[in-house]
């Protein structure tokens, strides 16, 4: 009967505005300069007060009664355009919007964009790839995920690490999407730094709660990251020299205002300067060696406009991390000793996309996907003696690949309503660790494969959801419906998704939002360390779902016109999140991973305010979040509930960016988090028994830490294409010792047990040069 | 350009003042709370072999970081009560543990197990006595089994009626009796037990092994054990080899505390040095200190080979 009421309601307040004679407006939004089609741009007619902003591909409709209409489309950072026009019939019509001159005019732009209490959107944050190129970075590696790591409601696993843990949720929650196709291992270097390579990057957008029905597949979080598609109008290069990896991007016209291209490349260089130094020393001592130590990503992208309507595109990823070492020790009368080793791992994907825009009003996106995210560890040793030679490997592999198919569907057949359905098809394979021996004694081969087999599943969604403006009221409503099957297995579920805003008196919005959303496949992973080795696993006859409902409502203003405001409280809970056993590691083949886990409930819940200046020489922002996070699991800490070990009491980001002149500009970033809960022995009896009172009921130290970046951009010269930008970062700059991990050991005056603490990174300086032709 | 000189100076006065003598040093010793040491008690019960099948050891907690020996406690007060009604009073034996001589103890009463000592004050726990299941009936097979690692063996099968209604849990063992000649050439019979290895896929390998009813509930079930066909001779020093006679299978009953104690301790001891396995909360289950206090009830099945 509920289901009933709410589709009368949403097919009359469709229908009522259909009655007077409209016609309607479209076409994209792009960067003149670029051709780069402009997310979220807003379109406002100023004289019915209506508007619509453009979907990720830069399309736009807004349906209008007959008479002459105020057009006024705009987008941060870039000058507005003003249109007035007769509407009597159907128009196409295509905007380029010039990119600001000057800071002054920034702010003047800033009036017109639309406000934090406008939309009916809550707890999502766009952040500006510019802004996040100014925010200091560990060893001036700029980082998509750490700048995100320090808005409210977001917390990062520890020192250094990228990974994301949104209102409680465990990385494996988010959903990351790159250019829409899902993305599984999100950092290299044990999670010290992130895959994004902010110079390929258009956008970025976390959405922490009221996540839109179009979404799904993850509990937590939408990470939303489109790559830029290439610019349309002319050729250019931008990239960077850093203390630890360079980048180059090129990016230009194949047939101008056509199709064009984007390639964009990032590697670190260690190996480089570490190879020759260690094969000199072992060619010293008569052996050889090599080593190979290096992660790289990959972009690229092409785009091609065939008509107005129609447009493909073919994007695709490659990284990985590339751990090697090789040493071949040479004995006498040429026996010799080779020991290989080998750690890698990355992703792979690829996307194609086909927008097709059927009429004014309908636009729809089609895309075939390819993710693949692979483990590898491998050792190898030959012996050779006097003729003889026995063989010893071992391999572990494991890892997820993703074939998929989907269609989304964007219907806007008037201002007060925006309507989005679709579906998708996604094929799973996991391989789920095995471990792989071969040995050869005396030319006696033996090859032995242990572990997991390889599962497969589908998984099928639909969606429907539509932004409805009923004068103060704005709301987002819609339905996720999820068809997953392994082994013979099959779940569903109905996930409804509301979102309200409500204005009070123009300048204050009461927000509120409730998600249910469903997880079918998991991450295992070990809670003491960051590894490649955690296993995506599919949800099974044994382990079910995972699923989580999320409340949220908050307030959102602009004070004083410049700083926006909001407060947000949310509570969480989550059903069936999956842990290892009490005991149990990721090691160890010799049974099922579904023999090593448990499931259990979640809970967390919180309060995160925000206070952001986005506009003139000073800007950035304060976030502070209070929250509770919570676990439990039947055969965990004898079915006690524990504080999930990213409980975080306190955590406080302060942003300041200040631009001197038009060259120069200084960004500071200070954090603090309350310490994460750990688990250790605190007593002992018997002889070998420990107690340790209940699980993560230990705190470590609070962890806090000061960043600078000062940037200083070359003097722009109109005929000189190439503009440099000197980076000079200082990470941790008081030099606190924050806490990584926690073991036991002895002191080395006194020979008594203790614990220690370790810390990763004191303070370090970075110097970095960006460059753009 | 006057600010920005400013910045300059505060940046570079933050590194001097942080470079102290430990600049680099990314180690410190952290500081753990304080622990007051606590009655610790481990004692358990099988009122089927209340001579031998019981024990009950006190001592006391220790820092984790106190490099002090443990030390037994001989004079505590240990008492055991039935209904609150006091059953017997345990005493220390040298070098052992405590003993108490408890003529009986019934299926479904409450026990509550008493421990009071001077210097670390007192504990209690309650445990009700399991009822026994009986065990229908029992076989032996040669050569007839292949355990959960693969290895061959010969098979022995125990079927009971579970309870239903209740969540049960059971230890199934196997012993082997053979003619033994004692000093004063008398013959007298001695049982051995046997290693067995699960068969049976609900059957969880800890000290022993385990099951618990969660799919059987109610129900007649069936488990199979796989034993070593060589443990069919025992070897003992005194004597010469000889062959086991008789087999007899053991469906011992226990508490939900006992279970789940058995299974954390040895999760603990399985992956003591593994630093990468979760941490294991031991199961406890005494008010007023720590360790665990735990009743089992044992019926027995012999078979003749």
């Amino acid at each position: 009967m509920k289901q009933n009421l709410l589709l009368f309601f949403f097919f009359s307040a469709i229908a009522v505005p259909l009655i007077a004679q409209k016609y309607t407006i479209s076409g994209y939004i792009s960067d003149k300069e670029t051709g780069e089609k402009l997310i979220a741009a807003n379109v406002f007619d100023q004289k019915s007060i209506a508007g619509t902003v453009s979907n990720n591909y830069g399309f736009y409709s807004l349906t209008l009664p007959a008479d002459s209409v105020n057009l006024s489309f705009s987008y941060i950072g870039f000058q507005p355009q003003e249109l007035r026009l007769l509407l009597n019939k159907d128009i196409t019509l295509d905007i380029k919007l010039g990119t600001s001159l000057n800071l002054e005019v920034v702010e003047v732009i800033g009036e017109k964009l639309e406000k934090i209490e406008e939309t009916s959107q809550m707890s999502r944050i766009e952040v500006p790839i510019e802004q996040i190129k100014k925010v200091p970075a560990l060893l001036g590696e700029v980082d998509v995920l750490k700048t995100l790591q320090l808005l409210p409601g977001v917390q990062s696993g520890g020192e250094g690490q990228s990974g994301l843990y949104v209102r409680g949720g465990s990385p494996d929650q988010n959903l990351v999407l790159l250019d829409g196709v899902p993305i599984y291992n999100v950092s290299h270097l044990l999670g010290f730094f992130s895959v994004f390579n902010a110079d390929a990057i258009k956008n970025v957008t976390l959405t922490k709660g009221g996540i839109p029905a179009r979404f799904g597949g993850r509990l937590s979080s939408v990470l939303e990251i489109n790559m830029k598609e290439g610019n349309m109008e002319e050729f250019k290069g931008e990239g960077s020299f850093g203390a630890i990896s360079s980048k180059l991007t090129l990016e230009g016209p194949i047939v101008k205002d056509k199709v064009s291209f984007i390639v964009s490349g990032r590697r670190t260089y260690v190996d480089l300067i570490a190879r020759p130094i260690i094969r000199k020393q072992a060619r010293e001592n008569g052996n050889e060696a090599d080593v190979k130590l290096h992660f790289y990503d990959l972009n690229a992208k092409v785009n091609y406009k065939i008509n107005h309507k129609h447009r493909l595109y073919l994007s695709a990823y490659s990284g990985a991390d590339v751990f090697g070492i090789e040493s071949k020790d040479n004995l006498e009368n040429d026996d010799f000793t080779d020991i290989k080793g080998n750690t890698d791992w990355g992703n792979l994907i690829t996307a194609f996309r086909w927008n097709y825009q059927i009429s004014n009003r309908l636009f729809a996106n089609t895309t075939f996907t390819h993710s693949r995210f692979n483990f590898d560890f491998g050792s190898e040793v030959a012996d050779v003696y006097q003729g003889e030679r026995d063989f010893f490997s071992a391999k572990y592999f494991s890892g997820i690949y993703d074939w998929a198919g989907k269609v989304d569907v964007d219907f806007i057949p008037n201002p007060n309503h925006y309507i989005r359905f679709g579906g998708s098809a996604t094929n799973h394979t996991y391989e789920p660790g095995a471990l792989q021996f071969k040995l050869e004694f005396d030319n006696q081969p033996i090859d032995i494969t242990l572990g997991s087999e390889n599962t497969k599943s589908w998984e099928y969604t639909a969606y429907v959801e539509d932004d409805i403006q009923l004068g103060a009221l704005k709301a987002n409503i819609g339905l996720h419906a999820n068809l997953f099957t392994v082994d013979g297995e099959k779940y569903t579920s109905l996930q409804p998704r509301l979102g309200l805003r409500y204005l009070l008196n123009n300048d204050i919005a009461l927000k509120a939002s409730y998600t249910q959303m469903t997880q079918n496949i998991n991450l295992l992973t070990n809670e003491s360390l960051s590894l490649p080795t955690d296993l995506w696993v599919p949800s099974t006859k044994r382990v079910k779902p995972q699923d989580a409902w999320q409340a949220a409502a908050g307030i959102a203003t602009t004070l004083w016109r410049q700083y926006e405001f909001s407060v947000e409280g949310y509570y969480k809970k989550m059903r069936n999140v999956v842990s290892y056993k009490e005991g149990a590691s990721f090691i160890g083949v010799e049974n099922d991973w579904q023999d090593r886990v448990t499931q259990g409930d979640g809970e967390a819940y919180g309060v995160e305010l925000f206070l952001q200046k986005k506009k003139g020489k000073t800007t950035g922002w304060i976030g502070y979040t209070l929250s509770w996070n919570w676990r439990q699991f039947d055969e965990i800490n004898g079915g006690d509930r524990f504080p999930f070990k990213y409980d975080r009491r306190n955590d406080i980001s302060i942003v300041v960016s200040h631009q001197f002149n038009k060259r120069l500009s200084l960004t500071g970033a200070w954090v603090y988090g309350t310490g994460n809960a750990i688990t250790l022995p605190l007593y002992r009896y018997e002889y070998d028994l420990e107690g340790i009172g209940d699980k993560n009921s230990f705190r470590m130290d609070a962890y806090h830490r000061l960043d600078f970046n000062l940037s200083l951009e070359s003097k722009k010269n109109q005929f000189r294409r190439w503009q440099g930008i000197w980076n000079f970062g200082v990470y941790n700059a008081y030099n606190r010792n924050n806490p990584y991990f926690v073991s036991s050991g002895r002191n080395n005056e006194t020979g008594q047990p203790v614990f220690r603490q370790f810390s990763l990174f004191p303070i370090i300086p970075s110097v970095s040069y960006q460059f753009k032709f | 350009m006057q600010n920005i000189k400013y910045l300059i100076y505060i940046v570079f006065s933050f590194l001097l003042i942080s470079c102290g003598e430990d600049f680099f040093d990314s180690i410190t010793e952290i500081e753990l709370p304080e622990h007051e040491p606590q009655l610790a008690v481990r004692g358990t019960i099988n009122a089927t072999y209340l001579d031998y099948g019981s024990w009950i050891r006190v001592g006391h907690t220790l820092g984790i970081l106190d490099t002090n020996k443990f030390e037994e406690i001989k004079d505590a007060t240990v008492q055991l009560y039935e209904e609150n009604v006091l059953k017997s009073t345990y005493e220390y034996a040298e070098n052992t543990w405590y003993v108490g001589e408890v003529a009986e103890m019934k299926e479904g009463k409450n026990y509550t197990l008493k421990v009071d000592s001077p210097t670390y004050g007192s504990i209690e726990a309650t445990q009700q006595l399991p009822k026994k299941v009986s065990v229908m009936a029992a076989t032996y097979e040669a050569n007839a089994a292949v355990d959960r690692y693969g290895e061959r063996g010969d098979e022995i099968t125990v079927q009971f009626q579970d309870p239903a209604g209740e969540k049960n849990y059971y230890i199934i063992s196997v012993t082997g009796t053979y003619r033994f000649e004692s000093p004063d050439t008398s013959f007298v019979w001695d049982n051995y037990g046997l290693y067995a290895s699960p068969v049976d896929p609900l059957l969880e390998h800890l000290n022993q092994l385990y099951l618990t009813d969660s799919s059987f509930d109610g129900d007649t079930y069936t488990s199979r054990v796989r034993i070593e066909p060589m443990e069919k001779i025992v070897y003992r020093e005194e004597i010469e080899s000889q062959p086991i006679e008789s087999i007899t299978v053991r469906l011992t009953s226990i508490t939900k505390d006992y279970y789940l104690s058995q299974k954390t301790i040895s999760a603990f001891r399985d992956n003591d040095d593994n630093p990468f396995a979760e941490p294991v909360v031991l199961h406890e289950n005494v008010e007023g200190g720590t360790g665990f206090f735990r009743l089992s009830i044992t019926d027995e099945f012999p078979i003749d080979l």
